[in-house]
């Protein structure tokens, strides 16, 4: 994740990551990353279920992985809610639309 | 096959039947676009994203949409490895 920010920063964006963890694992988690984006910790739940990405079935309710492309307005440019850890886009599909955005300021 | 047929026939009409009433079990009501484990997708492309309020690591409160403000923004969401 830490090699895909920087092409995500190259591009013109930034990248948040949001995990149900508690706040110490994501603080472990920049730690042994070394990540220079922001690491943020939903343990309440209520971020992802205001994004409607619970899956409930599994550990009693943790985030399909997912990614959201965001312009400057916080609109929703791209999305992709993933069935699982090995479902994501490719890198390329959301690079292009990170430099499509940025590209129109 | 007429025993195959009458027996459609059946179920066609007590289809029918139950349509009218406006309950068929046969055909319940489409749920909405889910996922593939059922969790209804709220949002849609164009969609204004949910601004939040997290903690990161160092206990800082980081904004949405202070960040949004700035340039685009990549959001994951994930299960704690990537």
């Amino acid at each position: 994740m830490a090699e895909d920010y920087d092409k995500i920063k190259q591009a013109g964006a930034d990248l948040i990551a949001v995990s149900v963890d508690e706040q110490s694992f994501a603080w472990s988690m920049a730690q042994t990353t070394g990540a220079k984006f922001q690491i943020l910790s939903d343990a309440e739940k209520k971020t992802i279920a205001a994004y409607g990405i619970v899956n409930a079935a599994e550990r009693d309710g943790i985030a399909h992985p997912s990614i959201f492309v965001l312009d400057k307005e916080g609109k929703i440019r791209y999305m992709h809610v993933g069935r699982d850890a090995q479902d994501r886009p490719p890198d390329e599909t959301l690079l292009q639309e990170v430099r499509k955005l940025s590209a129109a300021k | 096959m007429k025993a195959l047929f009458s027996t459609f026939l059946l179920i066609a009409s007590a289809i029918a039947a139950y349509g009218q009433s406006g309950q068929s079990p046969l055909a319940p009501p489409k749920p909405p676009a889910a996922t593939p484990t059922g969790t209804p997708v709220k949002l849609k492309l164009g969609d204004k994203a949910p601004d939040f309020a997290l903690p990161n690591g160092d206990g800082k409160l980081v904004i949405l949409s202070e960040y949004t403000q700035r340039s685009p923004v990549v959001l994951v969401f994930y299960r704690g490895f990537w």
